[in-house]
């Protein structure tokens, strides 16, 4: 049971990463100096998102230890609802009807994989 | 036209860097699965974190994340994130060869549908840009 526990930490972690990401992918400037796009690249989003990126998969190791790597994954669905619903929440993103269609037979496909 | 040749141009880089951070994505799957298999659980030690293969999932982990970050520099995270669900069905398609993990029906129609919702995501983006 406890590897679900695991899973569910793992998909938290995933999302605020990927909205850290975000935020901080939007300051790195359009620039041809490779150097400047660096130093771009390592602002505190980044970081704090990398940080969070890099502990996530501890908790995936230990529920794949437990569990089939297909039933595992098909956890990881739950990433694609959270991280579109944060992307419209706190960056104002487009909901389309055909992202939102889109994103409601992707969730489907993965409980229907998960069977 | 100038202008439409580069927004042309930028888009295939945009999704071509989508592509790749998939490839990566999939193979940290695959070297975290056998990393794990290596891992016990009654007797666990934390050094066993320190495989060969989980140190090579990992590489693949940082080298995604930089791919993405130039992803989500120019894509939106509620377009861009959807195409990940791609490495359902090839994750599938791996587990099966390399782990002889069950394919079961459920999962064929669980990847095709998954398979059109991004199909879905693209074109709708598609028939905006055209508008």
């Amino acid at each position: 049971m406890i590897e679900y526990a695991y899973i569910l930490i793992m998909v938290a972690l995933t999302v605020t990463a990927q909205l850290l990401i975000k935020k901080g992918a939007g300051l790195i400037p359009d620039d041809k100096k490779v150097s400047l796009v660096i130093k771009g690249m390592l602002n505190k989003y980044i970081i704090m998102g990398a940080f969070v990126i890099l502990i996530a998969p501890i908790f995936y190791l230990l529920a794949l230890s437990r569990m089939e790597l297909g039933v595992a994954f098909s956890f990881t669905g739950l990433n694609y609802v959270f991280v579109v619903m944060g992307a419209y929440i706190f960056y104002k993103e487009n909901l389309t009807k055909y992202r939102l269609v889109g994103l409601m037979a992707i969730f489907l496909g993965i409980v229907i994989y998960n069977l | 036209m100038n202008s439409v040749d580069q927004n042309m141009e930028n888009h295939v880089k945009q999704y071509f860097l989508i592509f790749v951070a998939l490839i990566l994505l999939i193979l940290g799957q695959i070297f975290a699965k056998m990393g794990s298999d290596a891992l016990s659980i009654d007797n666990f030690n934390v050094l066993d974190f320190f495989n060969f293969f989980i140190i090579l999932g990992y590489t693949c982990l940082i080298l995604q994340g930089l791919v993405w970050i130039f992803v989500l520099r120019q894509m939106d995270l509620s377009f861009a994130y959807p195409f990940m669900s791609i490495s359902y069905v090839l994750v599938l398609i791996f587990s099966y060869f390399i782990f002889n993990e069950a394919i079961t029906g459920w999962k064929i129609i669980g990847s095709s549908l998954m398979t059109i919702g991004v199909a879905i995501i693209y074109l709708g983006e598609r028939g905006n840009k055209n508008d």
